[in-house]
Formats: structure tokens, sequence, C-alpha cells
């Protein structure tokens, strides 16, 4: 299912044009990721929470150049599957 | 993660910059999330464009620990939801850090910098006299380009020998170095000597050498040209004194076979002493793995034709020539004209040398080359 497949979804659901939807659709990213870029976190219930975190240099082999290399720090998303999704895939809720 | 929002703080934003009512952005959003994990759960796949894909990965069974009790525990094989944020977002939440690179560590060192940028290069400027250059082009990959400024490099017997007669300044070497620093720039790492210090990742120190280098060609160039009305003279006198010193050029060289014959002895004559230190002729060149002699050539002379001349200075006939190993030092003979402008012993040279070649080809088994490589000394001896 790709993007378009979720718009037309979505757009029957509410009752709302594509147009709108995909606009509505992009403005959410653009949401969420603004909270993730300023170190902010956030559930979607049902699906899981997001932050995002820095992850301290480390390092590691390149086997291209055959050296150690020192990966610098980088800041990366982390997400956290929700309880509703844990408990799906264990069975149907336990 | 030092603070969050709730999910009722993305409903109002949402719905405050799309101009929805905010249970409709509710709405939008729960829609949204429900399909994803409904596909994600059934086909162990969804995405969000732009945002993120969600993929079913497995989880071994493996055995936890009670925290509370201590007690063991086996936890079977399960799958888990995993997250990977697509490009767009990944660039987005780590803008912070994006000018940060990867660097290559030495043993000794166990912490980088980390806020900063690659650490600048404080060894000095282009606008330096290139008296400092020595000790700067020993930690140089291509210091060995270089051979006009570097006596320390070269074997203690080579030293010697130049200790007596100082070598000539010749106007010859100059439009060699020319050619080499871009092509040095090309393929740094075949070259970089090992235990040197890594040309990845500091392209700036990189940049500043060639930068010297050029400026340093620069400046010969001038020297010569300012003095070419002295040439002339100096040149009545080579043939001499590269007679005389032609029966020691085997010392110069002491990983050369015995059997190099033409190989010219470095040419030395006595000058005025002056800022670089000398140019000789011959230099050596440790074979990288993979190169042949074409590219030896051309990182040497600038030209990659004139390859045979090196071969002819270091091997025999019974050596294909296209089974160049790593490791030894190659001695590659200099000339009397430019690489450009081959005066006549050097064309004869090569011719010979270019023979040397095909009969070497020949014994090898490859007639067309060593066809070839006989047309070619024709070729060069007719010109």
């Amino acid at each position: 299912m790709n993007k378009t497949d979720v718009i037309n979804n979505i757009s029957e659901k509410l009752g709302l044009t594509k147009t709108e939807t995909e606009k509505v659709y992009d403005q959410f990213v653009a949401i969420v990721g603004d909270h993730l870029a300023n170190d902010t976190g956030f559930t979607l219930p049902g699906l899981g929470s997001f932050h995002s975190k820095v992850r301290d240099p480390y390092k590691s082999y390149n086997p291209h150049y055959k050296k150690m290399m020192m990966l610098p720090k980088k800041k990366v998303v982390h997400f956290t599957q929700s309880s509703a999704v844990k408990d799906e895939l264990s069975g149907g809720g336990l | 993660m030092s603070n969050k929002v709730t999910f009722h703080d993305i409903v109002a934003q949402l719905a405050s910059e799309s101009g929805l009512s905010e249970s409709d952005s509710h709405d939008f959003i729960s829609s949204l999330v429900e399909l994803v994990s409904r596909e994600a759960i059934d086909n162990g796949k969804a995405a969000i464009t732009n945002f993120g894909s969600f993929s079913l990965v497995n989880v071994a069974a493996r055995t936890g620990v009670n925290p509370r009790t201590g007690e063991p525990i086996a936890i079977p094989a399960h799958q888990r939801l995993a997250f990977t944020p697509y490009k767009a977002l990944e660039t987005k939440v780590n803008a912070p850090f994006a000018h940060l690179e990867a660097e290559v560590i030495d043993e000794g060192e166990t912490d980088t910098e980390e806020d900063d940028a690659p650490p600048a290069n404080p060894l000095f400027t282009p606008s330096e006299i290139p008296d400092e250059k020595p000790e700067e082009l020993e930690d140089d990959p291509f210091a060995f380009l270089e051979d006009d400024d570097e006596p320390e490099e070269r074997p203690p017997s080579f030293e010697l020998d130049e200790e007596e007669p100082e070598p000539e300044p010749e106007p010859e070497p100059e439009p060699e170095p020319e050619p080499e620093p871009e092509k040095a720039a090309q393929t740094p790492p075949v070259y970089t000597r090992p235990g040197k210090r890594g040309t990845q990742g500091n392209s700036a120190f990189t940049y500043i050498v060639l930068i010297v280098i050029v400026s340093l060609v620069v400046f010969l160039a001038w020297f010569f040209i300012g003095r070419g009305s002295s040439e002339p003279e100096m040149a009545t006198q080579l043939p001499a004194n590269t007679e005389e010193s032609a029966p020691v050029a085997p010392d110069d060289t002491p990983t050369a076979p015995p059997d190099e014959e033409t190989a010219p002895a470095p040419e030395p004559e006595s000058t005025p002493a002056e800022v670089a230190p000398d140019v000789p002729e011959k230099t050596t060149y440790t074979v990288a793995k993979g190169v042949w002699f074409y590219e030896i050539a051309r990182q040497t002379y600038g030209r990659a034709v004139l390859w045979p001349l090196i071969f002819d200075a270091n091997y025999s006939v019974d050596t294909d020539p296209d089974s160049i190993l790593p490791g030894p030092q190659l001695v590659v003979p200099g000339l009397e004209g430019t690489p450009s402008n081959l005066s006549a012993a050097d064309k004869e040279k090569l011719a010979a040398a270019a023979l040397v070649v095909a009969e070497a080809y020949t014994k090898a088994g490859k007639t067309d080359k060593a066809d070839q490589y006989t047309r070619y000394a024709k070729k060069v001896s007719s010109q």
C-alpha cells in the first residue's frame, strides 16, 4: 500500500478530497518530523512511541579503507512499539 | 528524549495548520495509524511516506531474568514491529550533526573531537617558503614524486654519491613534476605508504600539499628560465661527466638487478648552491600492487609511452612485462631531454628499450604485443 492508496482510503473515510487529504498528510508528516528534530517525543496510539536521541560516537571497521574509523555522533530516531501491537503479535492479547 | 508532546497536542497542531476541525484531524491521524499498523501486522511491512517504514522482525528466543526474583525466564521467539526512518526524516533529525564526518583513527587514539569540524591543518599555509617542505613531505603520501627536495628518504649509499659532486639542477626535470600533482590527486590511496597517515577525510591537508608542490614547481621554472642563458655551456660538459660516473651507477641503486646497463648515472655537475637542494636524474619507485609499467611511467615521466625505459633498466628479457610484482624498488632512468621533447640519445635508448620489451614479449609468448613494440621501436628511432 503506497501513499496514494492510503490517501484514497482516508479521503473516503473522512469525506475529504484527495488533494486536501494529501495536504493534510504532508502537514502531519512535517509536524511529527519537526517534533523529532526538536528532541520532542510523541506517541501514536495503536502504533508506538517515537523519540530522538543522540547516539555517541563509536569505532567501527570500514572494510573499504580496511581501517578503524571513528563514526561521529548522530541524532537518530527511536521507535518503541505500542503494547497493543505487541499483544497482537504475541498471539492476540495475552 | 527530554520531553514529549501528547497525542492531543499533535492533533491540535495539525488542526490549526490544516484548517480542519480537531475531530477531523483526530480522525485523520487515527485512521492513518490504523491503516499502517493494520498493514504492518498483516503484511509485515508498511510505510508512512517521507516519515518512515515499519516492518516486522523476528526475535530469537532467549533466556531472560526476572528482575524481581532473579529467576531465569524463557522468552519465546516472537515478532516485533521495527521502524526505519526515511532518509528525509533522518537528515532532518540529524541536522545539528550533519557536518561531522567519520575519521580514520590510529591505534593509540581513544577519543575524537566531537563538535568541531574535522581538525584544520595547522601545519603551514601556501604562502610559506619552500624551506619548510622537507619535514612536511615526509608525511606526504606523494612525497616520492617530488624527488628534488627530500634527500633524507633515499638509501644511504645514494647520499654518499651525491656528496662529492653536487648533482646538476638541469632544466629538464622541471616539466616532469608538473603533470604529477594532478595524477597523484586522482589516485592517492594506491600510493599511500603503510604507516603514514591516511588520506581519507584529510582533503584539506592534501590540497595544501598540492598547492605547495605547484608553487614550488612554478618557483623552479622561474628559477631555471631566469638563468637559462648559462645552460648551453653546461650541456656541453654533460657527456663527459655522464660517462665518468656511469660505472658508479649500480651502487646507487642497490635493489636494481645487475643487468641494468642503459640506466644512466645521475649527471653530476658542480653548480652554485641554491634554495631547492638538487634534482637527481635517476629516481627509484616502489611498486604498489596492481600498478603496471605503463602507470609507473605516467607517474614518473608524465608520459606512459616511455615505460620501456623503466623495464629495460630493471628487468631482463626473461621477464614478462605484464607480470610486475609489488614490492621491489624500480630504477627510473633519467632523460637528457624532457619527456615531451626527447633528445636523440633518449630516442635511441627508448628504441633499444622497446626492442628489449618486444623480445621479452616474444619470450612470454605474446607475439602481437612484441610486434607492436618492434614497430614502436622503429617509429621512435626513425623520428
